[in-house]
């Protein structure tokens, strides 16, 4: 059978035979709980990494304020708060700048898969970097408290407790750190880079003889 | 506008139901992938209409969105619809001695599209469809010329996937 007769005699027969029955209504009604749905997603998810920030700035905060009559302690714990502050306008802005690349559905294809390329190689770029921006700020405020409670209690506590302290208290911010980072990285490698290599596929195979943004 | 809304969303549902089954049939391999599929096209549907301003053809615009949809849909996220109903429902065709062996070469065609990388399949899809070079062009966002470089590989591919059904490509 030619090309053509499969097309006319088979494809189009069928498209024109199928009897299809859609429930209008209902698909209305879910499409405006899924456009629900997903708008309240993506607030709650914003507000959850934002609201977690701001719980930890309040905190950091009120401590350095219980603190105030040692001004070391209290200026570690007010730098923490700060970093913590860092860490959340940073995901805000991040979040705002990225909403207005999304890729939109009424492109042509090959923007559209440029548009989603450009947003999962961001989401790579800010999970492989997330010790600089999400981890080192609040890491560097953590560390200079614990040097700064652990040289306090040097002056009434025997050096090999103090030492101690301070090895634990190393060990316990490393592993926390290396855990969350540790994660990140399992989230690019399961998720994002396969993700990344289907629609540089696509892309490719689409691009390819025109001249698209490939790089 | 919600109401002038779903009144375009009906009339592009009603008219153009084949096109959105068919690209659905096309890039979902179970049931369950193809209703979650057809829920977020016509989620992307719903939310294109007040950008649709009436310059392209309003298949072309149908088509647009349900291939971008389909093609940049992330299977991993398939378990996140809640309702699992199916909202298009088939009567069954009669069977007819004529039928079946038409309806078996239809599940192979569709069998085969599938196994095309997504972007052939959509190019594949729209050839079928009886789509132009130039309307398939405004579609994908590539050259005319390039359509047809991509279509006659495709068609090739489709060929070969189908073990001899077709003997002139």
């Amino acid at each position: 059978m030619t090309f053509n007769e499969l097309q006319k005699n088979y494809w189009q027969k069928d498209a024109a035979a199928a009897k299809l029955t859609i429930d209008s209504d209902m698909l209305i009604r879910e499409v405006k709980r899924n456009k629900g749905a997903f708008e309240a997603s993506v607030f709650w998810r914003d507000f959850r990494e934002v609201a977690v920030a701001v719980i930890m700035v309040g905190v950091f905060l009120h401590a350095a304020a219980k603190a105030k009559d040692n001004m070391w302690v209290a200026g570690a714990l007010v730098i923490v708060a700060i970093s913590m502050l860092y860490v959340a306008a940073f995901f805000l802005v991040d979040r705002r700048l990225q909403r207005k690349k999304d890729p939109r559905h009424t492109d042509p294809l090959l923007a559209c898969i440029e548009s989603s390329l450009m947003q999962v190689n961001h989401q790579i770029w800010l999970l492989k970097n997330v010790f600089w921006w999400y981890l080192l700020p609040p890491g560097i405020g953590i560390a200079l408290f614990f040097f700064v409670v652990n040289w306090q209690l040097y002056k009434v506590l025997p050096a090999k407790f103090v030492l101690l302290g301070c090895l634990l208290s190393t060990l316990f911010v490393v592993l926390v750190f290396w855990g969350v980072y540790w994660l990140n990285q399992y989230a690019v490698r399961k998720g994002l880079i396969p993700r990344r290599e289907e629609l540089e596929a696509m892309l490719k195979n689409l691009a390819n003889g025109d001249n698209a943004m490939l790089s | 506008m919600t109401a002038e809304l779903e009144t375009i969303f009906k009339k592009w549902l009603g008219e153009h139901q084949g096109l959105l089954y068919r690209v659905v049939r096309a890039y979902g391999n179970t049931a369950a992938d193809q209703d979650d599929l057809f829920q977020e096209i016509c989620l992307q549907l719903w939310l294109s209409i007040p950008r649709f301003e009436g310059k392209a053809k309003v298949s072309t615009w149908i088509y647009r969105v349900a291939l971008n949809t389909a093609l940049v849909w992330n299977r991993g996220e398939k378990n996140r619809r809640k309702h699992r109903d199916r909202f298009i429902t088939i009567a069954p065709q009669q069977q007819t001695a004529d039928s079946q062996p038409s309806q078996e070469i239809i599940e192979r065609l569709y069998e085969a599209i599938r196994k095309l990388p997504k972007a052939d399949t959509s190019l594949v899809l729209m050839h079928l469809d009886g789509l132009g070079y130039d309307e398939m062009s405004q579609i994908l966002g590539i050259s005319e010329s390039n359509v047809g470089v991509k279509l006659n590989r495709a068609k090739k591919q489709l060929a070969q996937l189908l073990g001899g059904l077709i003997d002139d490509v």
